[in-house]
């Protein structure tokens, strides 16, 4: 069974955010609850201060905090489905233990304040237990993998698509958005990045072009010091995170 | 000679009683309306966000669920450091031990975005989670005080009372050590992961145990006119005393330690000078008004023999303590995950500032209905079991007393 993972390359990144919107429209997703977000940091300092900028999508974690933290196991990651850490939203308690445990800020409850009005879970009033039913709704969903429209009272997060991802050819080695028989499969952040800045493949494959990337430009995790070894990667020398950077000299 | 101690009901005929009984009842059935709205209408129209997760009503839960485990001190005393004084005190304590943690779990259930699955979490447990163990410690140690109690109060069950007494405090100090590693065992925040977070949470729950339980006996005492000696109110206080004291080494050495690491910098100015009120509660609340006039009060010579003055020190100690786990609670959540340490990060998820939250009134119901729901249980309970000694007096308590008394020594400090 595959490892699924991404490698984002910042020196490409423009921060667009089409990937969030991408991710938005892909999983039913209300304002605010980004599953898919881009961060923005300033570095260095007026006049030669810079704006620089990192997606962040769930990192499904080699070993996740929110996974060990959860009480009732509604948090798992599974080996059988590529390594992508899910949410059972049969079993989920709305305890939010995970949210205040996963380091990266990534996992998202649905019953908060609307960030947005009008308030789309009145515009569009939820049914059959869901937060809210848009027009359009992605006919997947899996409740024990927390794909769909979320439920609520439950914790929602990205599945690095797995409702595309699940359906790819067994062995397949990178699920690449420029090939046509495999594009269907490719998470919809991947899919839809204009400047092609993201890779989506097999982590546990020697062959494929997402570990090649992360041996050849040496890709780093973020917050790797916490142990949580996300299955994201970064690569880019002018926009590597500033963490795994040697601090200027004084 | 060994002294006798007659425990009896009270009357619980009075207005009064009847007034206080309503009263609770009409906490209860805020806390019931807060939850029903929660369910009806979701945690939106609570303060509570994607960033601060955990609001008021876990200040609350984490109060009463910590001072359940130190409301227990009395009686561990009496049957674990074999300080006999204390023993007609032990019945109090046990019930207060489990109705506050009655309490707390009920506010922390209601406080669930699926509080109907309260099954699902009787029936799935993964063992890594401290929330899973908790499940069992909490229920655990509600089953033990239960023993513990038949023990005490069955005259034949009486010589088993002090194994179980010390299995409860055992458990009671492995329980407070679960609920206090909620928070160490977080490394994603950098207010928590630390274990000295365990024996902070035990020293607290000390002093919070003993300033409800001192209330509690206090109220219970004054308001149907049993005799309370001033021996007993003297040993309490002084150990409510030292246990204050115990808590502020503990918080002292927290934030000395954070201050010593660098990265961690960043999270102490903001909870300890900038960071708006959590600072103004740290200080304010928690150390000057919960800590240091509660020991001016109860260690003056003069002021601390007045019961008036002890009374206030404890209820400036609850304040204290709930200060004190909202900065903890709360202010741990306000402070933005350091993603770039040294770098100002931005995104359109708020990330990188401080997250707001305000306490709404949804959240203050649901907390007193822990707080109400506690209280009326002993309230009820007193009417109905032998929960309180007839009297407290000097010479009752303690029969050393009567006999310096005579010789008209002072009587023994504690």
């Amino acid at each position: 069974m595959a490892k699924w993972g991404m490698v984002i390359d910042l020196d490409k990144c423009t921060g667009c955010q089409a990937c969030t919107t991408a991710c938005g429209m892909e999983n039913n997703t209300l304002p605010g609850e980004n599953w898919q977000d881009v961060l923005y940091y300033t570095e260095g300092e007026y006049p030669s201060a810079q704006m620089k900028w990192l997606p962040r999508p769930c990192m499904q974690c080699e070993n996740p905090s929110c996974v060990h933290v959860c009480p009732t196991r509604a948090t798992y990651k599974d080996m059988d489905a590529g390594g992508i850490v899910f949410v059972d939203w049969n079993k989920c308690i709305g305890c939010k233990y995970c949210m205040i445990a996963c380091p990266y800020g990534v996992r998202f409850y649905t019953d908060e304040s609307p960030l947005l009005e009008p308030n789309l879970t009145k515009v569009f009033p939820g049914r059959d237990g869901q937060q809210w039913s848009p027009p359009y709704q992605n006919p997947n969903v899996d409740w024990r993998r927390g794909i769909g429209i979320q439920p609520k009272g439950v914790v929602s997060k990205c599945t690095f698509c797995y409702h595309k991802v699940s359906k790819a050819p067994e062995g397949v080695a990178d699920l690449d958005e420029d090939n046509p028989e495999l594009v269907e499969y490719v998470p919809a952040c991947v899919r839809t990045c204009p400047p092609k800045a993201r890779y989506f493949g097999d982590l546990d494959n020697p062959g494929s072009n997402v570990n090649k990337l992360v041996a050849d430009r040496k890709g780093v995790r973020l917050l790797d010091h916490t142990g949580n070894r996300p299955q994201v990667y970064y690569l880019g020398s002018g926009a590597s995170i500033p963490a795994f950077r040697p601090a200027p000299k004084a | 000679m060994k002294a006798m101690t007659h425990f009896r009901e009270i009357e619980g005929r009075s207005k009064g009683y009847y007034g206080l009984l309503v009263l609770l009842l009409f906490g209860i059935g805020l806390g019931l309306v807060a939850a029903a709205l929660k369910g009806t209408y979701g945690h939106h129209i609570t303060g509570m966000n994607n960033h601060v997760v955990w609001g008021l009503p876990h200040v609350f839960a984490i109060f009463l669920i910590v001072a359940a485990s130190g409301a227990l001190n009395v009686a561990s005393i009496a049957s674990v450091f074999g300080r006999k004084a204390y023993k007609p005190l032990a019945p109090l304590s046990g019930l207060l031990a489990i109705t506050l943690l009655v309490g707390g779990l009920a506010v922390l259930v209601l406080d669930l975005g699926r509080p109907d699955r309260l099954i699902v979490a009787m029936t799935h447990y993964n063992f890594k989670s401290i929330f899973a163990w908790n499940i069992f410690l909490y229920t655990g140690f509600i089953a033990i005080v239960a023993v513990y109690l038949w023990f005490m109060m069955e005259r034949r069950m009486n010589p088993h009372s002090t194994k179980v007494g010390y299995l409860a405090f055992i458990w009671r100090l492995i329980l407070t050590t679960g609920t206090g590693s909620i928070f160490g065992f977080l490394v994603a925040r950098e207010a928590y992961d630390a274990a000295i977070l365990a024996p902070l949470f035990i020293a607290l729950s000390f002093s919070l145990g003993l300033a409800v339980f001192l209330l509690v006996l206090m109220a219970a005492y004054n308001w149907t006119g049993r005799p309370l000696g001033d021996a007993i109110l003297r040993r309490l206080k002084n150990l409510l005393g030292i246990f204050v004291a115990g808590v502020l080494y503990f918080v002292a050495v927290y934030h000395l330690t954070n201050l010593y690491a660098t990265r961690l910098h960043g999270v102490e100015a903001f909870l300890l000078v900038h960071g708006g009120i959590y600072p103004f509660l740290f200080w304010f609340g928690q150390i000057a008004l919960g800590s240091v006039l509660p020991l001016v009060l109860l260690f003056h010579p003069v002021w601390s023999r007045c019961r008036a003055v002890i009374a206030a020190a404890c209820g400036l100690v609850i304040l204290g303590g709930l200060a004190q786990l909202y900065v903890t609670i709360i202010g741990g959540q306000a402070y933005p995950l350091d993603l770039f340490p040294g770098h100002d990060v931005s995104s359109s998820f708020f990330d990188g500032v401080v997250a707001p939250y305000t306490p709404s009134a949804v959240e203050w119901m649901l907390g007193i209905g822990g707080v109400a729901l506690a209280l009326f249980m002993v309230t009820v309970a007193i009417k109905f079991l032998r929960f309180l000694p007839e009297s407290l007096a000097d010479d009752k308590v303690d029969p050393h007393h009567a006999a310096q008394a005579a010789a008209g020594a002072e009587p023994a400090k504690a």
